[in-house]
């Protein structure tokens, strides 16, 4: 066993409502790994994100996790409401690790400013959310996740709604985050995943009921 | 001796619940819009009729009926929603025409006539007594300073629940006390502008707010002055021509955002 594994799964199986949709999950993820997440649509790879994301119990097996474990979260795109009156910067905000507080201290104010350049977003930052571009957006996501410095990022397809560019530029960006967090990314596009990936799960097609 | 309209508690009252009316609206009515509320805060207002026949009916304040009414609806259409399984607005629709059933019974059993209905369905601002402007006025407040406190936990609930959910910020707790504080503010403005008419003052300044800020604590202040323009503009032309106040006040915040929206594209 890996004395630096930031979160653990032994032999985990996990579903909805008793139900299991995946099983036999084991893996191991540190800071220096890049695990990418594959199988076919249907096959659990939500699911097994929802439980490393405490969302979801297993249903059987176990999942260790350091103490105070901070997990960082980019969802796909399509749960944002693009009609929402609020800044970019306001979104990246919400990752603070702290309560929410009415002022922004001016350590997460220096981060913010941190993240703005690492994702190129300085041009955009006071903008309304939804008139950026998907792949702006999709920075700014990923930007929130990063914010309380998590020791894993957890990333579920995040390239589905963007173009062949922002893809390219999200994939340029996390390679660099390697060694500082543990990252897990769910991913259809095989080809782009295997370049940066360290690691590879993939999870075979579920029993049809 | 002159004598000016200020003199008259009615005209002071008329203009308090304007301004009251206009600060909740910037807060609630702002709230209501962005999460998208506007069909539960329809059911609510409608089912408070229900309060309100049954105040008659019992001989007590219909404006504590329709309050008690509007907060037991605005809770059951979260417990059926997330406890009960039923469809969001399926469980809205049938509390709406349940709320109004149970008022048009009472109504219907109630001896004698009732004189202040189409007060209650289209507003009458000069019936707004000093009971309901010092209790829209704690609301006010309350909503106000909540909102100033809890601003960021309750921007980021509204923009993005699952993260919320995630981030541990309780959302379910923030949306619970924001649709308890819907319904009292909503409640409580219905004497002004009437059952009919009180979603309008919720949402159509918001709407114009939104075609010239995108900023939540700019999108308040906006449509808090307008929500103010438009009302106090309302009261003077009902006062002016005999007219319905809230009928007069839902025109005019109509007409503005349709020419807000011919000439800012």
């Amino acid at each position: 066993m890996n004395k630096d594994a930031l979160i653990t799964f032994h032999d985990v199986a996990a579903g909805y409502d008793g139900k299991k949709i995946v099983s036999h999950v084991s893996l191991e993820v540190d800071r220096n790994t890049l695990l990418s997440i594959e199988g076919p649509n249907g096959c659990g790879k939500t699911t097994i994100l929802k439980v490393m994301l405490s969302l979801l119990p297993p249903l059987h097996g176990h999942v260790i996790r350091q103490p105070k474990l901070k997990v960082g979260y980019l969802p796909q795109m399509t749960n944002a409401d693009l009609d929402f009156p609020i800044s970019v910067a306001d979104v990246i905000l919400m990752g603070q690790a702290q309560p929410p507080r009415l002022f922004t201290s001016r350590a997460a104010r220096s981060r913010l400013a941190e993240l703005i350049s690492f994702a190129h977003l300085d041009s955009v930052k006071d903008k309304p959310f939804g008139e950026i571009s998907g792949g702006q957006r999709q920075r700014a996501m990923l930007c929130r996740a990063l914010m309380s410095q998590p020791d894993i990022l957890v990333l579920d397809e995040p390239v589905t709604y963007m173009d062949r560019n922002a893809e390219a530029t999200l994939y340029d960006l996390l390679p660099r985050l390697k060694g500082k967090m543990g990252i897990v990314l769910v991913s259809h596009d095989h080809e782009s995943a295997m370049r940066i990936a360290t690691q590879t799960i993939t999870l075979p097609t579920p029993p049809r009921h | 001796m002159e004598i000016s309209l200020l003199d008259y508690a009615f005209a002071r009252n008329a203009i308090a619940a304007i301004f009251l009316i206009a600060a909740l609206s910037a807060v609630v009515g702002t709230y209501i819009v962005v999460r998208r509320l506007v069909f539960s805060a329809g059911g609510i207002t409608h089912a408070s009729f229900g309060g309100i026949g049954l105040a008659y009916w019992a001989g007590i304040d219909p404006t504590f009926g329709a309050l008690s009414f509007a907060v037991a609806t605005s809770l059951a259409i979260n417990y059926a929603t997330n406890r009960g399984g039923i469809r969001p607005d399926s469980a809205i629709a049938m509390l709406w025409s349940l709320g109004m059933a149970i008022g048009v019974i009472f109504l219907s059993v109630s001896p004698g006539y009732a004189p202040n209905l189409m007060g209650f369905m289209f507003g009458d601002i000069l019936a707004v007594s000093h009971v309901d402007i010092v209790l829209s006025a704690i609301t006010a407040a309350v909503c106000i300073v909540l909102t100033i406190v809890f601003y960021r936990p309750i921007l980021y609930t509204a923009f993005d629940p699952t993260y919320a959910q995630i981030a541990n910020w309780h959302p379910a707790l923030v949306t619970t006390i924001a649709s308890v504080l819907i319904a009292i503010a909503i409640s409580l403005s219905i004497k002004t502008v009437g059952i009919i008419l009180v979603l309008s003052v919720f949402t159509i300044p918001q709407s114009i707010a939104l075609v010239f800020v995108h900023s939540l604590p700019k999108v308040m202040i906006l449509s808090g002055v307008v929500a103010l323009i438009g009302s106090a503009a309302g009261l003077c032309l009902s006062f002016a021509f005999d007219l319905p106040s809230g009928a007069v006040i839902t025109a005019l915040l109509s007409l503005a955002l349709l020419i807000v929206k011919l000439f800012k594209r």
